[in-house]
This record gives C-alpha cells, structure tokens and sequence, in this order.
C-alpha cells in the first residue's frame, strides 16, 4: 500500500529544516520529536521517535517507539524488531544521569513470528552507554504484537500508529524563505504581520498522520519501581530510553 | 478491571498451564544474548531534545555524539550549546531554561495520579510535547510560535493496554 510516507524524502526534508534551524536559531521540533535523528544507524528499528512515562492507577505505563515512518503494510521483514538489538528503560533516582535500574526488552527471530523477552527492573551489571548485558534475572517470553504478562509486568511489543502529532512547519523548499522571515521577524516588533508570516497553519495538519511505528509498552506496578529504586511509594524518579546493538 | 487483579489473574494462569508467554526459566531464547556486551545505538529523554538542540554532520551540534552519549555527560557537553540555542530562540532565560533541560531525563512522580508533560511529571501519549516544548524553549517575544496547532493525534489513544491506537 502507498503512502506519503517515503523514509527518504523525509530525511531531506528533515536535513533541509535542521540546516533552517541551524542558520536561524528557530530550532523547534520539525524533524519530528526524535524521528529520524539517528543518521549513522540505517536500522530504522533502533531509531527511537518517542518515549512516554506516565501513571496508570497504581502502575506506571514505559513505551518506546521506534522505526519512524513505517509504512502500513510494509513487508514483516521491515516491520520488527532488531534482534541484535537491546531496548532499555533506564531509571535513575538522583538524575546524575547514572541508571540505578534498567528494564530490558529484546527479541529473537525476524518478522511477525518474532519472540520477545523482557527482564527487569534490575540494577545493571554495567551501567552507562557501552557495554551493557542483559540482566540476570528470569525473563518473561511472548509473541510479537501479543500482550503477555509475567514477574509483574505487562508488555506488548509491535506495530502501532505513531502517536506523535506535530506541523513540520513546511518542506525544504521553504526553508531559505524561513530563514529571512524569522530574521525578520526577530528584529519585528511584537504583532509585526513580518512575524506573523512565520506562523504555524491554523489548520496543522499533523504531518505524521497515518504512518506507523514499532512500540514497547511495559506497564509494572509503581511498587515495584519504589523498591528497586530504594525511593518513597510517592518518591520522584527521572528515566529515558535507550536502544543498544550487540557488539 | 484493576490491573493488580489482572497481574495476578496471568500469574495464576501461568502457573497451572506453564503457557510460553509466562515465566521462561529455561532461558533458551536468550542464551546468546545473555553473553553478549551491548554499545548504545540511540536515546531519549524529554520528547524534542535533540531534534531542538543538534544537528546532524556538523561536529559542535551532533545528534549523533548525543545519541551515543549518555545524560552523565549532558551537562558537561551541553550546557553551553543549549543557552546558545535557547539565545537565538528569544528564550528568557536561556540558563535557567538550560538547566531545567538537562541532563536529558524525563522526571516522574510516582504519587501523580495523572501525568502531565506539561507540568515536567510524565509524559503521556496525548500530552501535546511540541506545543510544550516550544512553549518552554521559545521565548515570549516570539509566542506566535508556542503552539503548531496540531493539539491531537491522527486517531484516538485507548483508555486501556497497550494504550497506543492500534497501526494503520
């Protein structure tokens, strides 16, 4: 099935746009939260676009996505996970940006018929960016796009819409023309139209409509994430994704 | 239904039925990534961040040196770059608002009933994280561009598991 989604000609634009901000300084979010903005790893399945923390009752909800821009209906080559490939939730109490736990997904064969682990949370034999391993403790196995459930938690890893919403503010054609407006309109007194001609559409539209990506979603009791951190039950903690490729 | 009853509803399941999707003691699918060292490929925090703050192929603003860092080191490496940035966006108080950034760590409070990224608690997937980050990165002289009007997904979120609209 096509789409408007071609990964290449949303590279160039998203190159075009980062040389706009570069130039200047309005470096807002059009490459797309973090969408594309891995240019070294041609392996879009460890090209992260979202992470979301958030409380569920007395759990909390982790979801990762990555591969931006699949496309619906992409060959199941292309639609799964990297398995060479370690996606971590990294929880740190203090924010000195050391983990103090992570929770570890990854998977083995290619395609829908996929399998998944997940183990965690655990404290990590090597914190950091290298070298990490995968954690000692049993792990919890299902299938891809198939919600399993085991040592507390509830995971779910396949396709999902992106659900990142967001105006790319315009393609590379444009961005020379953005680039004199926003000088423009950085010298403009406030409500001068030179300003107003930078805008956002009234309208959006949300640029990633339609497409898909390739979500984790763990959900774990908050408890649990008290204790292994050693914090109160209504403790502070500070968390990010990573994703990590086997050496 | 609380999801504690349903926890404990799979884990009795499991116990009497030794289903695959449940505890995998034997480890067999995962042996040789148990030997394995792993190096960092990508990361994230604060949704935007480095779309915001580096560029790509340029040594001084490199998403690629972010992502193969990790926010031990953000400090360090871009405390600087960041009130630069923040400086060409109007922003008005670029230090402070740098330091509010970094290191690049979502912060959660475990006794939030609801997150909201708004008020730096969380993240969730209808928390509108442009219009946010443009509203805490851009400066108030140029609030024109605090919002890309885009205030909601393409289709809608689920209320429950695994939360995200199901793929196109």
């Amino acid at each position: 099935m096509k789409t408007a989604f071609h990964p290449a000609r949303f590279r160039r634009s998203a190159m075009a746009l980062g040389l706009a901000f570069l130039a200047f300084g309005f470096t807002g979010t059009a490459s797309a939260a973090d969408h594309k903005d891995s240019p070294d790893s041609d392996e879009g399945n460890l090209d992260i676009t979202d992470w979301y923390v958030f409380s569920h009752g007395d759990n909390m909800v982790f979801i990762t996505n990555v591969s931006p821009f699949l496309t619906p209906g992409a060959a199941t080559t292309e639609a799964a996970f990297n398995p060479n490939g370690l996606y971590q939730f990294k929880l740190d109490k203090e924010r000195d940006g050391v983990e103090e736990a992570v929770i570890q997904v990854g998977f083995t064969g290619s395609g829908t018929s996929q399998k998944v682990w997940a183990r965690g949370p655990g404290v990590p034999e090597v914190k950091g960016v290298n070298g990490n391993k995968v954690l000692k403790s049993n792990a919890i196995t299902g299938d891809f796009n198939t919600a399993f459930s085991g040592n507390g938690l509830k995971v779910f890893a396949g396709p999902r819409d992106d659900s990142f919403f967001i105006h790319l503010l315009g393609d590379s054609s444009v961005h020379s023309v953005l680039n004199a407006a926003y000088a423009a309109a950085l010298k403009a007194p406030v409500g001068d139209p030179k300003e107003q001609s930078l805008a956002f559409s009234k309208s959006g539209p949300d640029d990633v409509k339609g497409a898909n990506v390739l979500s984790i979603v763990v959900e774990l009791p908050k408890s649990m994430i008290a204790s292994t951190l050693g914090i109160a039950a209504d403790g502070t903690f500070f968390s990010w994704a990573t994703t990590s490729k086997k050496k | 239904m609380n999801m504690t009853i349903r926890f404990a509803a799979a884990a009795a399941l499991c116990s009497s039925l030794t289903m695959t999707a449940c505890n995998d003691k034997s480890k067999s699918s995962t042996d040789s990534m148990e030997d394995a060292t792993f190096d960092q490929v990508d990361r994230m925090g604060l949704p935007t961040i480095n779309t915001v703050f580096n560029h790509p192929n340029t040594a001084s603003f490199s998403k690629t040196k972010f992502n193969l860092t990790g926010p031990e080191t953000d400090v360090a490496n871009y405390m600087e770059q960041f009130k630069t940035v923040l400086g060409a966006v109007a922003n008005d108080d670029p230090a402070a608002t740098a330091k509010a950034l970094l290191p690049d760590e979502l912060p959660n409070k475990l006794g939030s009933a609801v997150s909201d990224f708004s008020k730096l608690d969380g993240r969730k997937p209808e928390d509108d994280a442009v219009d946010v980050a443009l509203s805490v990165v851009v400066g108030s002289k140029l609030a024109f561009l605090h919002s890309d009007n885009v205030n909601a997904n393409d289709v809608p979120f689920q209320a429950e598991f695994p939360y995200l609209a199901n793929p196109h």
